[in-house]
């Protein structure tokens, strides 16, 4: 069943936002991000005493009037950001759940789209095994994007995905010029968390987006089951597990889960990370609009 | 130990390889794809450790659905635990005739049937002792019983699955007996069907059991179980028998009928009658009774063998009733001679000879060679009917009332007219007074006042307050008429008008006021020892009453309520149950073995004490044969002893020595054991037990 969100309607409803990113980024000239360094723009921001030389047609004349003394009225410098998406294309985004691979899409889509419509750079990873491709390259512009966006249904979501390996192989990640948002369901055994440490490294600011099915949530199985991992590649795969579902199984299941959730947002907290957590049962104009805002990643 | 009676119920246990194979079969686990087991994998480390329950649960769940299988495989097959003791063709049922034929004599040896009977049941015991069987013995007689033995303790027991060990006490018992038959042989019928039935319930126990009935009755057919022991000897063994007699009044005189028969060979029989009667001597000086005894010989009858005849002793014969008799070889008639003729009978005994033989008496079963007759005297009630007016109703209801019980009763009345006759007031058992009141009430009967006058006296009790009120009275229950006898079949409001009645009061101490009109009393009885009396209110002139049956019913009634009949037959038969009622404050009852009287007509001997009696009715039952003598004493002081016999005969049926007949009592032994318990409810209860088990375990395994 193919399941998409990408229309005209999805995409004019995220025509009033924008993200919201640091103020500390460098950026590059253009855009539409103000940040703390002084610019040419017209938006005021502090005086400072005349130095020697600073350009004299920068005085406040009215200033010296009034203190004798020269300043300078300095102007908030607006600055174009990269965004850049990590999208996970393992198998277990949605290979046997076409809801949650629409989901994660739709997801990119929208904070890709908010991206070019306030001028930045995108640049769309798709983490595959160990590697992470751009086959869209840099895009700026609309025009650009909704190209891109045409072929991201047609992605292949196959294997496993080593996070951290796939963004520390990338080789544009930037370095203190924008956003890194990583959408996935995290549930693999490589340790994405160096990854997002990279990132902090390397100055970027940085949104994890967790997609999980209800079914992940809570299970509706119960009994004797042989539970078949959507990454493994045939029934005798280590990763498959039979197990007996009863009510004590399920009342573990709970709360491991619970427990990882928990490790993902304290890691993110400490780090100053954003973390969303989404079910992929929950309208993503919900999503968008709420869980972002609430997080502070959207204005 | 537990039996199964649908063996073919265990079929059902073939679901328990089916159940097996279902678990073998069954997929063990469904593959479920899901995105990812990382987090299943994660919750392995939360999962609490625990006992390993699961296997062992597993497998008392499959125990435990085996179980349940199995449980209904045995609901099918019923299964039953046999409480039967033991089965064991050793033991045996002895089962002895005791019947009056048991006690006819051998020719040849002088023994009794019944003494035979006893010897091959010692013979019978020692055998089945001596195979280490139990025995049970039980005597037939008037009813079955197990035989009583009486223990070397002293203690007395039954017969019942008696022990090898002491076999000795039947033995003991059965010798007590053969020396003493008389006493052990009853005279009644056996009661072959009650001694079936005991059997019956030993079978119960133990349907391997013989039973051996020793008798003298041969059956045609008898059951699997019995064997039958024939104890008659048939060339050694004759008897001559009267079978019944009684008596019918024909113009005065009564004719008595004698049915008599020989079995065992074909003789020449006489039949004899000795009648003894009472005669009053009225000559010379004075009123004397003695009895008096005609001895009356028939004519010598031949009789085949097993042929019943009859022969009447006439006074008169008719030619037809004549001509009956001669037509037919079996019936006879023999007119009395002038002199040999009675109109009334105290005894009569009939017996039966054969003159062929030297000894005229001797056959081999002498208790039916005599049969005793009595009720020739009828009960006397002497009433004297005294009145200023006689009418014609009070006399036509008593000649009725005596017409219909004259089998009962001997009504003398005696009318007066007081106007221009002397009356007496003694020698009377009831007065009636009409009209008016004698002015001592006699002392020695039951007084009737009819219409009491003015001038009463006061010994009635009553005082006459009105002689006459007069209108159209309708009667009704007065204070004490429920369920009074004299007011039996009695409707007061269909009685009819009183145009006239005494009005009067009486003392209530005294009398039961029956009926009444407006209060007053109507009809006032009492009976209080010596004072028996009736008051009757009206006069007959002026009532509707005298018109209407009601009439007669209230004369029954009260001669039935005074003088009450005494028995209803004067012969029974062992055993019957003799209800005997009394105008007397008292009974005495004496017992005659040979007759009340003698050849010479004296009274015999009494064969025990008289027993006296003061609760009147009495019932009465003897187990053998004789005559009984009920003497009454009457309320009435000085006066009347009134004195009624009857017999009491052994069953017509005991006089055929070589009786034979088509079935002996069947009972049902069912071919399946019946004593079981069923263990079909524990089975059932069981089962419910393993469904809840199970029902628990698979509750837990889901958790």
């Amino acid at each position: 069943m193919k399941v998409s969100y990408l229309d005209d309607a999805f995409f004019s409803r995220l025509e009033t936002l924008a993200l919201n990113l640091r103020s500390n980024l460098a950026g590059y000239f253009g855009g539409k991000h103000f940040v703390k360094t002084y610019g040419q723009t017209v938006e005021f921001s502090d005086y400072r005493e005349y130095q020697l030389g600073d350009d004299i047609r920068r005085i406040d004349w009215n200033l010296f009037s009034r203190f004798e003394k020269y300043f300078l009225k300095l102007f908030t410098d607006e600055r174009q950001m990269q965004v850049q998406i990590f999208l996970d294309c393992s198998a277990s985004m949605g290979r046997f759940e076409p809801k949650k691979k629409a989901y994660s899409m739709a997801t990119a889509a929208a904070i890709g789209f908010l991206a070019v419509h306030n001028m930045d750079k995108l640049t769309l990873n798709f983490m595959r095994g160990t590697r992470s491709e751009n086959p869209f390259g840099t895009i700026v512009g609309k025009t650009s994007f909704f190209r891109a966006i045409g072929e991201l249904e047609n992605l292949p979501l196959v294997d496993d995905v080593d996070i951290n390996e796939c963004v520390a192989s990338c080789p544009d990640t930037g370095q203190n010029n924008g956003v890194t948002v990583i959408i996935s369901d995290f549930m693999t055994d490589s340790n994405w968390k160096k990854a997002v440490d990279y990132l902090n490294y390397k100055h970027r600011q940085v949104l994890l987006i967790q997609i999980l099915s209800p079914e992940e949530i809570d299970p509706s199985y119960d009994g004797r089951v042989h539970l078949v991992d959507s990454e493994a590649p045939d029934l005798m795969d280590e990763r498959n597990m039979k197990i007996k579902i009863t009510k004590a199984a399920l009342a573990a299941y709970q709360e491991a889960f619970g427990d990882f959730l928990k490790d993902i947002s304290d890691f993110c907290r400490k780090r100053d990370v954003g973390f969303i957590s989404v079910n992929c049962d929950t309208r993503i104009e919900r999503v968008l609009f709420s869980e972002m805002l609430k997080e502070g990643i959207m204005s | 130990m537990i039996e199964l009676l649908i063996p073919l119920g265990l079929l059902g246990l073939l679901s328990i390889p089916v159940l097996i194979l279902i678990y073998l079969i069954r997929p063990n686990f469904q593959t479920k794809y899901i995105s990812s087991t990382f987090v299943w994998k994660l919750s392995l480390k939360y999962r609490k450790r625990k006992l390993p329950t699961n296997t062992l649960r597993n497998i008392i769940l499959i125990i435990c659905q085996i179980l349940i299988l199995t449980s209904m495989a045995l609901i099918l097959t019923q299964p039953v635990q046999n409480t039967q003791d033991y089965t064991t063709a050793n033991d045996v049922i002895a089962v002895i005739d005791s019947s009056a034929s048991m006690r006819t004599q051998s020719l040849t040896n002088g023994t009794t049937r019944f003494q035979r009977a006893l010897e091959k049941a010692k013979q019978v015991t020692n055998s089945t002792a001596g195979r280490g069987g139990t025995v049970t013995v039980i005597m037939a007689g008037q009813t079955a019983n197990y035989l009583t033995l009486e223990g070397r303790d002293g203690n007395v027991t039954s017969a019942l699955r008696v022990e090898p060990k002491f076999a000795s006490d039947i033995i003991s018992q059965l010798d007590k007996m053969i020396e003493d038959p008389d006493t052990y042989c009853s005279y009644a019928k056996a009661d072959s069907a009650g001694a079936m039935e005991l059997c019956e319930g030993l079978l119960y126990d133990n349907p391997e059991a013989k039973i051996v009935y020793y008798t003298d009755t041969n059956y045609t057919s008898v059951p699997d179980q019995v064997t039958v022991e024939p104890i008659r000897e048939e060339d050694n063994e004759w008897n001559m028998a009267i079978l019944d007699s009684h008596t019918e009044l024909f113009d005065s005189y009564y004719t008595v009928y004698v049915d008599f028969v020989c079995y065992g060979e074909s003789a020449p029989l006489q039949i004899m009658l000795d009648v003894t009667r009472l005669t009053r001597d009225v000559s010379g000086m004075g009123y004397s009774e003695f009895t008096t005894v005609t001895h009356v010989e028939s004519d010598i009858i031949f009789c085949e063998d097993g042929v019943a005849k009859q022969l009447a002793f006439y006074a008169t014969t008719s030619e037809e009733e004549s001509d009956n008799y001669i037509n037919n070889g079996n019936y006879f008639y023999q007119e009395l001679p002038e002199g040999q003729r009675f109109t009334d009978y105290k005894e009569i005994k009939v017996t039966v000879v054969r003159p062929d033989a030297s000894d005229r008496n001797a056959d081999c079963f002498e208790q039916d060679n005599a049969f005793y007759i009595y009720g020739g005297t009828k009960e006397v009630i002497n009433i004297l009917y005294a009145s200023t007016i006689p009418n014609p109703f009070m006399v036509s209801v008593l000649n009725s009332i005596r017409s219909q019980y004259i089998d009962y009763w001997d009504i003398r009345l005696d009318e007066k007219n007081v106007v221009n006759q002397e009356y007496p007031l003694e020698g009377y058992d009831m007065y009636i007074f009409e009209h008016f009141a004698p002015t001592h009430k006699p002392v020695d009967g039951v007084c009737v006042l009819f219409d009491p006058p003015m001038d009463t006296p006061g010994e009635w009790a009553i005082n006459v307050r009105t002689n006459a009120m007069v209108g159209n009275f309708e009667c009704t229950y007065g204070e004490y008429a429920k369920d009074h006898p004299v007011l039996n079949n009695i409707d007061p409001t269909k009685i009819g008008l009183f145009t006239m009645y005494t009005q009067l009061d009486y003392e209530r101490s005294k009398f039961d006021a029956l009926l009444s009109i407006n209060g007053d009393p109507l009809l006032l009885s009492s009976k209080n020892g010596v004072d028996q009396s009736v008051i009757l209110a009206f006069s007959v002139h002026f009532a509707a009453i005298a018109a209407s049956n009601y009439w007669y019913i209230l004369w029954e009634n009260i001669l039935n309520y005074y003088f009450p009949i005494t028995m209803q037959k004067a012969i029974y038969e062992i055993g019957e149950v003799i209800s005997v009622n009394s105008r007397a404050s008292a009974l005495e009852v004496s017992e005659f073995e040979n007759g009340i009287y003698d050849e010479s007509g004296s009274m015999n001997p009494e064969s025990s004490e008289p027993e006296p009696y003061e609760e009147i009715p009495i019932s009465l039952a003897y187990d053998k044969p004789c005559s009984v003598s009920i003497k009454q004493t009457s309320y009435f002081a000085g006066v009347k002893h009134l004195s009624l016999d009857f017999y009491v005969r052994m069953p017509e049926y005991e006089s055929n020595i070589f009786a034979q007949e088509d079935e002996l009592a069947r009972f049902e032994i069912k071919n399946e054991k019946i004593n079981y318990l069923d263990l079909m409810i524990w089975v059932a209860i069981a089962l419910v037990v393993l469904l809840l088990l199970e029902w628990w375990l698979q509750s837990r395994a889901n958790r």
